[in-house]
């Protein structure tokens, strides 16, 4: 039994730490090795409730909110000075990729309140409404609208024109 | 991934701009290499593992220093940081296995037997054998064989932490990686010192943090000792009251490596070490979830040793089960070069090797070249990597960068190894033929 529970989870596992990973690194704003951990511990909760797993439905979806939670946890517990801006990821950018909007966007999530930041990323890279992404924080959907409009207004101010025109490309 | 259609995202000032910025987020979140993935996956399930272990203690509380779970593994998971620090600081970057040795570890929650001791004795052999100060422990009422505890000697708390532990294989050797001091090649610490005791214990002294790459400061310093009779006595101090999470509350932690020694090494274990719960090999056979046969011991280290081209000096080397890993130097600067040996990959065969450049040999086996900047390291470090696998999922992956670890500096413009180098290597059949555990 335990090894075939073994194998369902390496299965899961396999087909989601990279999502979860690119995930953990815009919640972190580009701190890969924050990010690692993150994922890592996101892995081992869903590993120690795997068993109880069939009561949960959608582990993909659970494991998202799995790591959003570890995320402000770890947030909370650490002290009070947020790190800077992290390790960028350093590789060569692909075609359409332009480097200078990346920082400036991980820039400008860095910016914001880590909760904010939470529901960037839950809304606009995992796609989830208010209410899910609400779900997912333990917050009113009404917190979630008021955290949205606020992430939204400083993520325009700090990134201006250059996201419109990279979006047009 | 679904698109945005189904999300009422509100808020109409900004609709053009979410758009746009769904745009972005995707396109910089998917520009994170996921390479290290596996790495990942692997680091994942040890701490699932000990998660489970650590509920089965009925031990809580988010900052548990339970040490050294996956007895008998290679040393980095349990070594800088109870909770597979180490993992972490070497994943995306070491593609170090450790879960398949952890999995042949005594893994206490993956089997029945769990051990008995109160932790009100482990509790009180640490207090006897510590100077004298405020202690405050875990769980006093619960058995296991693990107790933390936090320390105050009037210059700040401390956690403290004790696991006691039978090495793999009963032999004592299983739990040798114990207490053999990390290469720097994947975690950087400040000192390290192991060596043989009058009556043949082995000891290993550390002093390291519990992120390797100090992006926080808490220091963790480690003693194990390994008995000749095969028991592992396993002790970490931290300079906060807290593994992680918490600020640090002094300079370092409160005992020296004397006494850290002492704690270790006191004869009042003796009685609790014999509660230990016997026959780990049966343990392992049942904790294994990935059953394939893995390489045994060395073997996949000597092997890479033996297929290195001619002219190279090697100036460190490790691993073990599946992996192993060489520094060389030709001459004109350092090269890491790393393997993994993984004999039942067909079920992640379609996300290694479903892009990129991937060629078909005729005997069915698939072959991935990759030449990346690397992710971690200095300026101008890059990262090769050839990915092989048949087409019954037997992998050889061979790694090289231009510099000699994961926190160095680009010693050179390439590495030392060309890819046909590479090719040759991870596409020698002697990998199919390595003597399995």
């Amino acid at each position: 039994m335990r090894k075939s529970r073994a194998d369902e989870f390496l299965e899961f596992a396999s087909a989601r730490t990279g999502h979860l990973f690119r995930s953990a690194c815009l919640l972190t704003s580009g701190d890969t090795h924050l990010a690692e951990d993150l994922t890592q511990e996101t892995l081992g909760r869903m590993y120690a409730l795997w068993g109880r797993m069939a009561r949960i439905g959608n582990p993909a979806a659970y494991a998202q909110t799995v790591l959003v939670r570890t995320f402000l946890s770890h947030q909370r517990r650490r002290s009070a000075t947020e790190r800077p801006l992290g390790e960028l990821p350093d590789r060569a950018p692909e075609n359409g990729e332009d480097p200078a909007l990346r920082i400036a966007l991980l820039d400008a999530l860095a910016g914001l309140a880590p909760k904010d930041r939470a529901v960037v990323v839950l809304r606009y890279w995992e796609d989830r409404s208010i209410e899910e992404t609400a779900d997912a924080l333990n917050v009113s959907s009404a917190a979630v609208r008021t955290r949205s409009v606020r992430a939204l207004a400083k993520l325009r101010s700090r990134l201006g024109g250059n996201i419109a025109e990279f979006a047009a490309r | 991934m679904p698109q945005n259609e189904g999300s009422p995202h509100d808020g109409a000032p900004h609709e053009g701009f979410e758009e746009e910025l769904g745009a972005v987020l995707r396109s910089t979140g998917e520009g994170f290499s996921v390479d290290g993935r596996r790495e990942l996956v692997e680091g994942g399930l040890t701490r699932g593992r000990r998660r489970v272990v650590r509920r089965r203690l009925a031990v809580t509380g988010g900052a548990l220093a339970l040490a050294a779970v996956g007895i008998g593994g290679v040393y980095g998971g349990s070594l800088v940081g109870p909770t597979g620090k180490a993992t972490t600081a070497g994943v995306a970057a070491a593609p170090k296995p450790k879960a398949q040795n952890e999995t042949g570890a005594v893994d206490p929650a993956l089997r029945g037997g769990q051990a008995q001791i109160p932790v009100k004795d482990i509790a009180a052999v640490i207090k006897a054998n510590t100077p004298a100060g405020d202690w405050q422990f875990d769980n006093v009422e619960a058995k296991g064989q693990a107790a933390l505890g936090i320390y105050d000697d009037g210059d700040g708390e401390a956690a403290v932490s004790v696991g006691l532990y039978r090495a793999g294989g009963g032999d004592g050797e299983a739990g040798a990686g114990q207490v053999e001091c990390p290469s720097r090649v994947h975690v950087d610490y400040d000192r390290c010192a192991t060596g043989r005791l009058p009556g043949g214990d082995r000891l290993m002294v550390i002093q390291g943090y519990v992120y390797p790459d100090k992006r926080e400061e808490t220091k963790s310093w480690r003693a194990v000792l390994l008995t000749k009779d095969g028991f592992l006595i396993d002790a970490s101090e931290y300079n906060a009251p807290a593994e992680k999470g918490a600020a640090i509350s002094r300079e370092n932690p409160p005992f020296t490596a004397t006494q850290l020694k002492a704690l270790v090494t006191s004869d009042d274990w003796r009685p609790l070490l014999k509660k230990l719960p016997k026959d780990p090999k049966s343990a392992a056979v049942q904790g294994a979830p990935q059953a394939p046969a893995e390489p045994a011991g060395d073997a996949v280290r000597t092997t890479l040793r033996s297929l290195l081209p001619q002219g190279l000096t090697v100036t460190d080397k490790g691993g073990d089960g599946e992996y192993g890993f060489v520094v060389v130097d030709d001459g004109k600067g350092k090269s890491l070069v790393e393997i993994n040996v993984q004999p039942d990959m067909s079920n992640v065969a379609g996300d290694l090797f479903g892009s990129g450049d991937v060629t078909v040999l005729p005997d069915g086996r698939k072959v991935k070249v990759t030449q990346e900047t690397a992710e971690k390291g200095g300026s101008g470090v890059v990262s090769w990597t050839v990915d092989t696998i048949t087409p019954e999922g037997f992998r050889v992956v061979v790694f090289t960068r231009n510099s000699g670890g994961y926190r160095e500096a680009a010693t050179r413009a390439e590495p030392a190894l060309t890819v046909a180098q590479l090719k040759e290597i991870a596409l020698s059949l002697r990998w199919q033929k390595l003597p399995t555990k």
